[in-house]
């Protein structure tokens, strides 16, 4: 099983949900393309850590 | 199964065992393979830095000929291509003409942080770390917002490319083609030791803690759901493959300043990871003889401490009903002394720390720079282990 943590409380950590308020397009999304967004999110918090505390 | 998955199967048998602090069939063995891996295969720093194909061939060729139970990722390495492309201010790989460095090379992170941005870290972390720790540490993230985006853009391909082509393809070789599990599946660092690494530098801290003791405090706590999210952030849950985190500055604080500035946080963030199933491997830089009362405050049998200095029998004694012991053999030893004297020493560890199981055979130190570690006495220590570390 893959570790899910709940989202970062931080202005410049993205959550889904704020990505719907800045594209209420969005609203209705298959599962998938949120997974696909926080998956992306998630890579991106990855290599920030990587090259700021490693 | 094949004989590869057999050898697999046994050697994380092995470990898991181990950690739980029971006998397993034999004694365990790795070290710290990092930049001396590629030297062993006759390559440069700057060769398994850059070029995936190289690196991945120097730690094949490690499984191979030092037959290990498992081995640490290449991250040690460090990915040349992601801080050459940033231009980073602290890592390097080569000189200014172009010779490779023998171990990469980095200066500490002396001042990224003024003492009068605490408030803002503590504030919003992440946001402190991308809108000002990175420009001051990376060149290419210290410019014009759409030159910044495009430098971000670039690391985050080849931060995508290093970990398909050179970690992951790594790991998968040495699993399919020789059964060898990977030792780490993520790594952090303890926030006082983030504080004082990537933020303060260890003059900054020292004075912290005597005239902004809540500030540090603030900061730690602050950098905790961080330092937790960046080690198991897309992890599989599991004992095995371990967390791996280094220690820095505990062992430079006073045990009363350890105790009040290092402890609170180093302990929330350990119970956090074995909350989510995970195990913390603990490289303990320095001597930890003061502080083995917190150690054992520990939860009991589900972390693994990497031992750099003092008695190895007295941390069995100590400690070794808490925490796995890895490590413990001299690189020193191994180095000065004859096959027979090295063989000698390895026994007398395997007599010592074996016991009860709680023990992984390893060198005492990171192998990093070409005369870190003489191979032929080391194949010799490994071999020895093998037959007189097993349980009967």
């Amino acid at each position: 099983m893959i570790v899910k943590l709940p989202a970062l409380e931080s202005e410049l950590f993205d959550t889904w949900e704020k990505h719907i308020e800045a594209n209420p397009e969005l609203t209705n999304s298959p599962v998938e393309a949120k997974e696909s967004f926080e998956q992306s999110r998630d890579d991106f918090f990855s290599m920030i850590m990587l090259i700021s505390t490693f | 199964m094949s004989d590869v998955q057999k050898l697999f199967k046994e050697r994380v048998d092995r470990i898991t065992t181990t950690i739980k602090i029971e006998e397993p069939d034999r004694v365990p063995i790795t070290s710290m393979f990092e930049t001396w891996a590629g030297h062993y295969s006759g390559y440069s720093v700057a060769d398994v830095a850059f070029n995936y194909d190289k690196l991945v061939d120097s730690f094949c060729k490690i499984a191979e000929d030092f037959e290990v139970d498992t081995l640490p990722p290449p991250l040690g390495v460090r990915c040349g291509r992601i801080y050459t492309a940033l231009g980073s201010n602290d890592f390097s790989f080569f000189n200014k003409e172009g010779v490779s460095h023998a171990s990469v090379q980095h200066v500490e992170c002396e001042n990224i942080m003024s003492v009068e941005e605490y408030p803002e870290l503590i504030k919003d972390p992440y946001k402190f770390i991308i809108e000002k720790q990175l420009p001051r540490r990376f060149k290419a993230l210290d410019q014009a917002p759409d030159k910044k985006a495009e430098a971000l853009g670039k690391a985050a391909f080849l931060y995508q490319d290093y970990f398909a082509n050179a970690v992951g393809r790594l790991g998968g070789i040495l699993e399919e083609k020789y059964g060898v599990p990977c030792l780490f599946k993520g790594s952090t660092e303890m926030p006082m030791d983030a504080l004082m690494d990537f933020f303060r530098g260890f003059k900054g801290v020292s004075l912290d803690i005597r005239r902004n003791k809540d500030q540090v405090l603030e900061a730690c706590e602050a950098l905790r759901p961080l330092m937790l999210r960046r080690a198991v952030q897309n992890a599989p849950t599991g004992p095995f493959p371990f967390i791996f985190i280094p220690l820095h500055i505990a062992t430079y604080l006073k045990p009363k300043d350890f105790e009040t500035f290092y402890f609170p946080s180093f302990k929330k963030l350990i119970e956090s990871l074995i909350d989510l199933d995970m195990t913390p491997a603990l490289f303990m830089e320095g001597n930890w003889e003061p502080y083995y009362d917190y150690i054992n405050e520990l939860p009991k049998k589900k972390v693994v401490g990497l031992i750099e200095h003092g008695d190895f029998k007295k941390a069995k004694d100590t400690i070794g009903k808490t925490i796995t012991l890895f490590g413990g053999m001299p690189i020193e030893v191994i180095n000065n002394s004859t096959k027979e004297e090295a063989v000698t020493y390895a026994k007398k560890l395997i007599d010592d720390l074996a016991p009860g199981g709680g023990y992984i055979f390893g060198c005492d130190k990171s192998l990093l720079a070409p005369n870190d570690i003489n191979p032929e006495n080391l194949k010799a220590v490994f071999k020895t282990v093998k037959e007189y570390g097993v349980y009967k």
